[in-house]
């Protein structure tokens, strides 16, 4: 029973670890958390969803708009919005996200409703048993997405020249700058790449939550919990972070109380904060004087 | 003894930032310690005002080992500071940043502050008296309502220096206090700090690379090269030192 | 000097004046715009409070909607099952929301940005599942249902009334936030968000004071809390939850930061076009977001940057341009 617990937490936890990834992306290039991000995954998962049941297109096809609507997408809102704010306090960054957070959600609102529908999934919802655990085909599907996103991710910033930009501007910005980056086509990058990230979070949890405009509220907080918990700049500690809180959830509902989940979890984050207050895989900054 | 480093060790990760270093500092006067860049000046005073803390020695000031006092407490021990990169209070105001200076010379008591009470303000009184004076010594009084982190650099390093004044500490620690001044600025700098030797019987330790300023006003210089302390003289003896010209050719080299 | 006086003073007398006058301005047009302005005045509270901690000490808060909730819960609690005075009652709500502020921040001593705001956020979930799960006390979800206060025989029953209720608290806060914030531990406060380490070397108790200053926030946010609970007349699990966390954030952002009258203006601007635009469903959050990211874009440093402060007028001095090269590539830190 523990191993079904645990695997179903890892489940969840992946996608928690996917937008978690987009989240530390940007955060690690623009220094901005965004809170827009679920809201943004969440249109993208509705424009495959409008292709895919109203307008009856294939389901690769589907997703990929979506993957495509997602990139260029996560873009503009950059160079429209964030581009602008550069010099700005950090808090009206976030503020600024915020707002979209809500205009998003009420233009999805305003296009689909509030009733949740009913999403369809890329693979089977089949069970099969490994070992003494039953889980679903779809539950295997996302991990191993999960596991295929995150080596793509990890090649594309050894390997490639904007993955090395990119990790150059989070490094050093200036000096990026000067070495002839130009950081608003990497910032750009980024955004878009992010925002593809969280639309196949989207796509992934909606099937198994029903799609509405609300659907990706409580997958957007805990990512947020997630990358602190893996220090909010370190991509390895954005997935074992969505991991850990997966499976702690999914303990605590199991054995001690569904009613107090979250406060458990917090609980247990805030005890893990106290002991490394630079999260799991954070470096703790000392300022040089 | 005034002040007294006593084999102190300190690293970052494998790099050695001070290697055993031992030196005392006597009471009054001015005490220079030179170096190259990265040499471990500025962690000396670092050590001093316990932001980092040496695995290994002692750090005496006036008998207590300061490595027992929280960082906190020291400038109630009578040690005030400023830094190489200033760290004002960016968005008080100029009079605030010197204010904060005088925290441990204010009497606590959120309550009384919170209603307004008369002697809290009697007190507020005196403490912006003494900032004023403060202020004018450095020459920068017309700017005290001014935001700091809006002045031009000068100002700013001398507002830097006149919080670390604030309190009349025993110990003044200086970190490279010329930096990006002009000839002028910096000549006024040395009468200024030689005043408040005078003036004050405040000690002040100062890290500094211009030479000129160096060797015109201090008492005793201490040299310091890749985190050890190669000489400590009076300003001819260090002219004169083999190891301390060798340590800057090199560099130079 | 006297003429900056002067203004200064004419100022105040207007924003009292109107301070004074708008209940009975807004009464003719009826009793949304009554309970809009109340509900303000209320928020207003909030955001002092959270902007005393987030704009003046740099320390960002996701909690506050708990801190609402635990002084709405305290003050209904002790006049309901303990039967006693609103006016105990009051204060005592921002006595316990202040100790339990102390306390959440504890761990924000050692923590700040986005994981102060994760720890803190995780307060605003952790409170509406404890108040649901001891309904023992708190009446699950069915609620707890206090009333109105009366000053003698005389019950603040109407929406006028009340509101100078709300008033008189606003302006306590406000002038203990204003003396505190000219003294010692008020400049404490902003040194520590301004640069952590000078504020330590200059004998700043850095961990006891960032403590403190969650704690005040904390206390006041209890009392809009209680000021709430006795207006609605209803307390339950949901009435605030993280997005009013976030919401508030925005008052302080809209309105600007380390500002009181940002404060107040962010708070009346965001809950008016909130309420006023919640008929129109959908199109009430684009409305309410929309107001966020322009008020942001065109506003970076808060709608108060509308307002020429007196001194700003006078002529700069010089300033040498080439110096401020450096300060320019500082990266923002918080959070
Ligand atoms: N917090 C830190 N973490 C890691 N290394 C550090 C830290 N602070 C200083 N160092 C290293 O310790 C060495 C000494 O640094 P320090 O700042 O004391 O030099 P300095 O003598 O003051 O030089 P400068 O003249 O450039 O100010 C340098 O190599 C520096 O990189
Ligand atoms: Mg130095």
């Amino acid at each position: 029973m523990l191993w079904q617990t645990i695997l179903s937490g890892l489940a969840v936890g992946s996608l928690y670890a996917l937008s978690a990834i987009g989240l530390v992306l940007i955060f690690k290039t623009s220094n901005i958390v965004n809170f827009a991000q679920g809201q943004m995954a969440m249109l993208s998962t509705f424009v495959a969803f409008q292709m895919l049941t109203r307008w009856g297109f294939p389901y690769w096809l589907a997703a990929l708009a979506s993957l495509v609507f997602a990139l260029v997408f996560g873009f503009f809102v950059y160079i429209v919005f964030l581009s602008r704010l550069k010099r700005a306090e950090v808090l009206s960054q976030i503020i600024l996200t915020l707002g979209l957070y809500l205009v998003f959600r009420g233009v999805a609102g305003v296009l689909w409703g509030n009733v949740p529908f009913t999403m369809p999934a890329a693979v089977s919802t089949n069970t099969v048993h490994i070992g003494s655990a039953v889980v679903t085909w779809y539950q295997l599907f996302i991990m191993i997405v999960t596991l295929l996103l995150m080596l793509v991710f990890y090649a594309m910033f050894r390997y490639t020249k904007t993955g090395l930009a990119m990790r150059a501007v989070s490094q050093n910005q200036q000096a990026a700058r000067l070495m002839g980056v130009s950081l608003t086509r990497i910032y750009g990058a980024t955004w878009a790449v992010s925002t593809a990230l969280g639309a196949i979070a989207g796509l992934l949890i909606a099937p198994i939550l029903f799609l509405s405009p609300s659907f990706m509220d409580s997958v957007a907080v805990k990512a947020f919990a997630a990358a602190v918990l893996g220090g909010f700049s370190s991509l390895p500690g954005a997935v074992l972070g969505g991991l850990v809180l997966g499976v702690m959830e999914s303990v605590f509902g199991f054995y001690i109380s569904t009613d107090l989940k979250s406060t458990f979890v917090f609980l247990l984050i805030i005890g893990i904060l106290y002991v490394r207050p630079q999260g799991l895989f954070g470096t703790r900054e000392v300022k040089k004087v | 003894m005034f002040l007294e480093f006593d084999e102190v060790t300190l690293r970052f990760s494998g790099l050695v930032a001070l290697k055993g270093v031992s030196l005392t500092v006597n009471e009054g006067g001015i005490f220079a310690i030179i170096g190259p860049n990265g040499a471990g000046k500025s962690t000396m005073l670092n050590c001093l005002s316990r932001i980092y803390t040496p695995q290994q020695g002692a750090i005496r000031f006036l008998g207590e080992n300061l490595l027992r006092v929280a960082p906190d407490r020291i400038k109630a021990c009578g040690i005030g500071r400023s830094f190489q990169n200033m760290e004002l209070f960016s968005k008080m105001t100029v009079e605030d940043n010197l204010l904060v200076g005088y925290h441990c010379a204010l009497p606590s008591n959120p309550f009384s502050e919170a209603v307004g009470w008369y002697k809290a303000r009697s007190r507020e009184r005196e403490a912006r008296e003494r900032v004023q004076r403060v202020l004018e010594s450095l020459g920068i009084a017309s700017y005290s309502r001014q935001t700091a982190g809006n002045l031009p650099y000068g100002i700013q390093k001398k507002v830097d220096v006149g919080r670390a004044l604030m309190g009349d500490p025993r110990l003044l620690l200086l970190d490279e206090p010329a930096a990006g001044l002009n000839e002028l600025e910096t000549e006024e700098l040395g009468h200024w700090i030689s005043d408040i030797k005078r003036a004050m019987k405040t000690t002040v330790v100062m890290i500094e690379h211009d030479m000129n300023l160096v060797m015109s006003i201090s008492d005793r210089i201490a040299v310091l090269d890749f985190g050890e302390l190669i000489a400590v003289g009076t300003p001819v003896e260090i002219r004169q030192d083999e190891r301390v010209i060798r340590a800057y050719l090199g560099q130079e080299a | 000097m006297t003429s900056e006086r002067n203004l200064r003073m004419a100022r105040l007398l207007v924003v009292a004046l109107a301070a004074l006058a708008a209940p009975f301005v807004v009464m003719p047009l009826g009793s949304q715009m009554s309970y809009i302005l109340d509900m303000s005045v209320i928020f207003c509270i909030v955001a002092v409070a959270l902007n005393l901690l987030t704009g003046f000490s740099g320390q960002v808060s996701l909690g506050h909607a708990a801190f609402l909730m635990v002084g709405e819960y305290v003050s209904s609690l002790l006049t309901l099952n303990l039967n006693w005075s609103f006016w105990i009652a009051l204060p005592l709500s921002a006595v316990v929301t202040g100790i339990l502020g102390f306390l959440i921040g504890l761990p924000a001593v050692r923590l700040s940005g986005n994981f102060l705001a994760v720890a803190t956020m995780g307060f605003s979930f952790a409170v509406p599942e404890l108040a649901l799960k001891w309904s023992g006390l708190t009446n699950g979800s069915s609620g707890l249902m206090p009333l109105r206060p009366a000053l003698g025989s005389y019950v603040l029953g109407s929406d006028q009334a009340y509101y100078f209720l709300i008033l008189a608290c606003l302006v306590v806060q406000i002038i203990v936030i204003k003396n505190l914030l000219k003294s010692r531990t008020g400049r404490a406060f902003q040194a520590i968000r301004d640069s952590e380490i000078a504020a330590q070397s200059s004998g700043v108790r850095v961990g006891y004071n960032k403590a403190l200053v969650f704690s005040i926030s904390a206390g006041f946010t209890g009392i809009a809390g209680s000021l709430y609970a006795h207006y609605i007349n209803f307390v339950s699990p949901n009435d605030f939850t993280v997005q009013d966390s976030f919401l508030f954030l925005a008052m302080i952002v809209v309105g600007g930061l380390a500002s009181i009258p940002g404060s107040i203006l962010g708070a009346i601007v965001i809950n008016t076009i909130n309420q006023l635009s919640s008929s129109f469903g959908q199109y009430s959050i684009i409305l309410v977001g929309a107001v966020m990211v322009l008020a942001v874009l065109l506003f970076p440093k808060g709608l108060v940057s509308l307002r020429v402060p007196p001194h700003a007028r006078k002529p700069r001095h010089s300033s040498r341009g080439s110096a401020r090269v450096t300060r320019e590539v500082e990266s923002p830190d918080v959070p």
